[in-house]
């Protein structure tokens, strides 16, 4: 890209600047918001040279907090709160307002199986207004006053690091939330400019399994029927359910294979983005390998699929210990344009041909996660691979990973690109804890995801040497056994720690090791 | 599925058995060699992701072998040096007995040498970091490199002669040091996590023992814990400490016979035998099931008898 047009704003300041490379010439212009600026430019020996200044240019703007303008929506909102202000300009109310107003609105918006949503939040003067609602809708709009700006602007900081502490995702930020708020939703969704999945929708379920996805990649899952048509929908989920009428067959039991069979031949097919497989029957059998083998015969008809989630089963129709998989290798292989793979229950799974060159997000969900499948992702070739979710579970359901088999992945070198690392649910978190905070990976990664497991103080104590990880966005430690005073450290940390659901253990009943101590989802 | 992953291991592994494995062997996966006691060497060369050798009468490996994650040589007793640059994430070289030292230039993350009874010295120059290092029961060993600056855990339990650690190391979790001959931590590693097999303790009660005492120990609501501090306190100073409840006196040759209780919240009551030694005079605080009513029956329970009636010594000595 050989344009770039960035914002700064704080409290003295509200200012543009853009580059442009032509040629052997780098254009720069720059001034105040609303001014036409001024423009410099300057000539280099050679194409390359040029590219280099440009380069060299850019990352100095984003070292010194200038935020891109996003290509889709209105100007990026710094996420610099203002600070008050004590320039001359700003005694003059009309400028006063002029200024520290836009530097004050922040964006934030949060997906999951559940919700798709955004909240915005604006500091003027002494009033913390805040909108939210549904992304594609105008929402709801609240306003508080603090009476001083002081006041406003603590409440303010503490309603955005609760966001961030939740996963909210800062829309302005890396400019790779998906368009405007005020677009329709499906415009805003996994359909949107690039046709890139934003990584905010990779992580599908927050907490846990105990209801089918409503959304899946930022649109709603339409469930795949016969004789009702799903026009227009972009993501697919197949599968039987006690709420089926028997409207499938003549007069039949609903069957998985033909209901299976008939989405892939329909119209539906070609469209979809997101394709997701559900129960196979209505006796607590699960999706596996001959609905896999019927998907990679009909690759042909899935030319736009980028997302897949095999096994959208909840408890209720299936523990998860029960799901059978299969070697999901020859998914991976039909289908080179997918971005995001999700898996649900690992009895029989495996990856023996683990390599993709395309895909973003691979996520495992489990009660015990076998070191077999994860000795195949530690020697897997995913160049691309941003986000990796694992749920290790308990040795009890055959999760028999120690830290150490994990050691070629925290290494660092195996998925340069890693930017979410999920250890969740896991019976090990503390050992976890113990290695992470010393291993390359951390050094890459934005958000570490220890969710979901059975962390103690042993484990919350170690996570305190992670002070000086600055690149990290966020730390989620949600469903934890941390006591209150280790939280209260951890809360120090200088990124948001998710500390909520946490669990207490009746100190009388501890004993050695983890009795007393549960991960989120085993059976 | 999983056979397609494992059959080329386990082919690779007969022809390992078999002694006529070709040099430069590789294998994708898992290589399982647990328990093969005929096994004597491995073939030169030889590559995989994951080694277990357990239990083998493997005496040295291949200077060229590569394991890239997990390299399991637990319990090979025959084992006396290993390959020079070892460079692998896990090396498990737990009850190897004949090893003396570990190789130079050893690159590990998580090291097990545990057992090695005859492990003396560390190599001049090694990399063992990150992860995490176990020496417990490293009898001969009498200090730990100075290089060794990064660790998850370590665990120096029994290893008596080990009374200092490296200057520059700094810890994430913590350390095992029961039976140790450590008496300190030094300043960097005042807010490590301090195991006492396995139980987590404070600093007083692994160091400065004598600061304990039974009110102290009472109020500690962890069982496991207070069970350490006991121990560490002195049992006779704790039941002197502890306002002992006298369930019943009598004499015996020695004297002065007691039996002595103290309660125990979460726990079984704490239930012991005073006694004097007959021949040495000494005194002696035996502890007993809770269960016992008299002194009696405690010194018939210490010696087999669960019937008392049937305890009748002749002499008592």
């Amino acid at each position: 890209m050989s344009f770039r047009e960035f914002e700064y704003a704080d409290g003295k300041s509200f200012k543009f600047w853009k580059i442009e490379l032509q040629d052997s010439d780098v254009v720069t212009q720059y001034g105040r918001i609303g001014s036409a600026g001024q423009e410099t430019r300057k000539n280099f020996a050679s194409p390359e040279k040029a590219q280099k200044e440009y380069d060299k240019l850019v990352a100095e703007k984003l070292g010194k907090g200038y935020f891109e303008k996003s290509t889709t929506a209105a100007a990026p909102k710094p996420s610099a709160a203002p600070t008050p202000s004590t320039d001359k300009d700003a005694k003059t109310p009309a400028k006063s307002t002029a200024v520290a107003a836009p530097a004050g609105i922040r964006e934030f918006e949060y997906a999951d199986g559940k919700s798709f949503k955004f909240w915005k939040v604006e500091l003027k003067g002494t009033i913390v207004a805040t909108q939210y609602g549904r992304i594609g809708s105008a929402g709801q709009e609240t306003q508080k006053d603090f009476g001083s700006p002081e006041k406003a602007q603590k409440e303010y900081d503490k309603l955005v690091a609760e966001k961030l502490g939740k996963g909210y995702v800062e829309k302005s930020a890396g400019g790779t939330a998906p368009a405007s708020t005020a677009a329709p939703a499906q415009a805003a969704a996994a359909t949107s400019s690039s046709g890139e999945l934003s990584p905010m929708f990779f992580s599908t379920t927050r907490s846990s399994n105990f209801e089918p996805l409503s959304t899946f990649i930022g649109e709603r899952v339409a469930d795949f029927r016969q004789k009702k048509s799903i026009k227009g929908k972009s993501v697919v989920r197949v599968r039987v359910s006690y709420d089926d009428e028997d409207d499938d067959e003549d007069g039949g039991e609903p069957n998985f294979g033909n209901r299976l069979s008939a989405f892939l031949a329909s119209d539906a097919a070609p469209a979809t983005k997101g394709l997701i497989l559900g129960a196979y029957d209505l006796e607590g059998g699960c999706s596996g390998g001959g609905a896999y083998d019927e998907i990679v015969k009909c690759k042909d008809r899935l030319p736009n699929l980028k997302a897949l989630f095999l096994g959208d089963i909840v408890q209720e129709e299936c523990e998860i210990s029960w799901i059978h998989q299969s070697d999901v290798s020859g998914m991976l292989q039909a289908f080179p344009q997918l971005e995001m793979l999700r898996i649900r229950g690992v009895d029989g799974l495996a990856i023996s041909s683990p390599q993709h060159s395309q895909l973003r997000a691979l996520a495992i969900e489990s009660g015990g996660l076998p070191v077999s499948v994860i000795s195949q992702i530690c020697r897997g070739k995913f160049p691309e691979l941003e986000y990796l979710e694992l749920w290790l579970g308990t040795p009890n359901y055959n999760g028999d990973c120690r830290v150490n088999d994990l050691q070629p992945l925290l290494k660092g070198t195996l998925f340069p690109k890693l930017k979410y690392l999920g250890l969740r649910n896991a019976e090990i978190v503390d050992d976890i804890a113990a290695v992470i905070v010393t291993s390359p990976i951390v050094d890459q990664l934005e958000i570490l995801d220890l969710s979901l497991g059975n962390i103690s103080d042993v484990g919350g104590n170690a996570l305190l040497h992670l002070e000086s990880k600055t690149n990290l966005k966020r730390l989620d430690l949600h469903h934890h056994y941390i006591s209150k005073p280790v939280q209260k450290k951890l809360k120090q940390l200088p990124f948001p720690v998710d500390l909520s659901d946490a669990k207490t253990v009746d100190e009388d009943d501890e004993d050695e090791g983890f009795s007393g101590r549960f991960i989120s989802v085993s059976e | 599925m999983a056979k397609a992953t494992s059959d080329p291991s386990l082919a690779a592994a007969d022809l390992i058995l078999s002694g006529k494995a070709p040099a430069g062997l590789h294998v994708d996966g898992k290589l399982n060699l647990a328990g093969k006691s005929k096994l004597q060497q491995l073939p030169a060369g030889l590559t995989c992701y994951e080694l277990n050798a357990s239990q083998a009468s493997l005496e040295s490996l291949p200077a060229d072998l590569s394991v890239e994650c997990v390299l399991e040589l637990e319990g090979c007793s025959k084992l006396q040096s290993l390959p020079a640059n070892l460079k692998v994430g896990t090396l498990n070289i737990a009850n190897c007995t004949n090893i003396t030292e570990l190789p130079e230039g050893l690159d590990v993350w998580f090291l097990n040498a545990s057992g090695c009874t005859k492990l003396t010295h560390f190599p001049r120059r090694a990399n063992i970091a990150r992860g995490s290092l176990n020496v417990n029961g490293c009898r001969s060993l009498v200090a730990l490199p100075d290089y060794l600056t990064e660790l998850g855990t370590l665990d120096i339990g029994n290893c008596p002669q080990l009374t200092a650690l490296p200057p520059r190391l700094n810890i994430s979790s913590w350390i095992e040091i029961a039976g140790s001959g450590l008496t300190e931590l030094p300043a960097q590693l005042q807010h490590v996590g301090i195991r006492w097999r396995g139980v987590l303790i404070d600093q007083i009660t692994a160091f400065s023992p004598e600061k304990l005492n039974a009110k102290k120990v009472l109020a500690e609501r962890n069982a496991e814990r207070r069970r350490v501090m006991i121990e560490r306190m002195g049992f006779e100073r704790f039941m002197h400490e502890a306002d002992a409840r006298r369930l019943d006196t009598d004499r015996d040759p020695g004297g002065l016979r007691e039996l002595l209780q103290v309660p125990m919240k979460g726990d079984e009551d704490i239930v012991c035998l005073s006694v004097n030694c007959p021949s040495t005079g000494r005194h002696y605080l035996l502890r007993v099931p809770p269960t016992m009513k008299s002194c009696h029956q405690a010194a018939a329970w210490i010696a087999g008898f669960d019937d008392p009636k049937l305890y009748k010594p002749i002499k008592e000595t």
